[in-house]
């Protein structure tokens, strides 16, 4: 008794062993058999099915597009370049598809930057080509905002989820946009003009915003 | 030469709580993995995974200097309790 001097030395020798009990006791505590709750699978399912879209790793937001639908953007097809068409809406249980058809000849909007950002997000990734464009905002502190501007080609899709847990519509100088919510704060909106559907995909953001995103771009 | 005995089953439900061959040595190892959670966690990254003070303070987000003071205060808070258990 009295013998023990707490040095580094003695620090290495017990520190592991510590370490170890820690460990233990942490899987001696775990439920293998825990059921989660309907709501959480289902939300680890809608963000695992996300995950899978994402455009950028830096991003990491909730995307809710087939990789497919835009590899059929990426396509150069001149003579489908078109002003108006048709979305035809499919619903499933949980998810939506939107085809275009009816594409008209070649319209008036053109690529571009979005003209109005929420205070505070920067540049951080933009990619784009002769159909689409995607933009990558970042706040100061790590939330991320994704915007795309895909130009509309005859037969083209996209599918969304439907897991979301708010939608309501939007007007926007007279055409709707579709703004999804979810639980999580996270955001889906969408948004047809002239010849190219508009999405953004948020951690966070207002109606307000959403508002002046789509406005100006 | 102390020896140390991990008895491993997990799964079980009588995992033994003991580690240590005795008593003292289970205590001391009660008062480590009990310290104040910002000094234990130092402490074990510094002495049970080894790494610098300098690893630990990019990894902690905390200046380098913060690690060693904790370090210091640390094993003065063990020091201290093992003197308590001594006198006991």
């Amino acid at each position: 008794m009295g013998e023990i001097q707490v040095t580094d030395e003695w620090l290495y020798q017990y520190m592991p062993i510590v370490d170890e009990a820690i460990l233990r006791e942490l899987e001696k505590n775990t439920d293998r058999h825990y059921i989660f709750s309907h709501r959480f699978e289902s939300r680890m399912k809608r963000l695992i099915r996300r995950r899978r879209h994402t455009f950028s790793r830096r991003a990491a937001l909730l995307v809710p597009f087939t990789m497919g639908g835009i590899a059929a953007a990426a396509l150069s097809v001149q003579a489908y370049r078109v002003q108006f068409f048709e979305t035809c809406r499919r619903i499933w249980e949980d998810s939506a598809l939107y085809s275009y058809f009816n594409v008209d000849a070649p319209g008036v909007e053109g690529f571009g930057k979005p003209g109005y950002v929420p205070a505070g997000f920067r540049l951080v990734s933009e990619s784009a080509n002769e159909n689409i464009a995607i933009y990558i905002y970042e706040d100061g502190k790590g939330v991320g905002l994704s915007l795309s501007q895909q130009l509309v080609l005859e037969g083209k899709s996209i599918v969304f989820d439907t897991e979301y847990d708010q939608c309501e519509l939007l007007d926007i100088d007279g055409i709707h946009a579709e703004i999804y919510r979810y639980d999580d704060g996270s955001v889906c909106a969408y948004y047809e003009r002239g010849d190219c559907i508009y999405t953004i995909n948020a951690e966070e953001l207002s109606d307000e915003d959403i508002k002046e995103i789509f406005r100006q771009w | 030469m102390r020896k140390e005995i991990y008895i491993d089953e997990l799964g079980g439900e009588n995992v033994p709580l003991t580690y240590m061959e005795t008593d003292l040595d289970n205590a001391v190892l009660d008062i480590l993995k009990n310290l104040p959670v910002k000094y234990r966690d130092i402490f074990l990254l510094k002495y049970s995974s080894r790494m610098e003070n300098d690893e630990i303070a990019r990894l902690c987000h905390i200046q380098e200097g913060t690690v060693r003071q904790r370090i210091a205060r640390g094993k003065v808070l063990i020091q201290n309790a093992i003197k308590n258990l001594e006198e006991a």
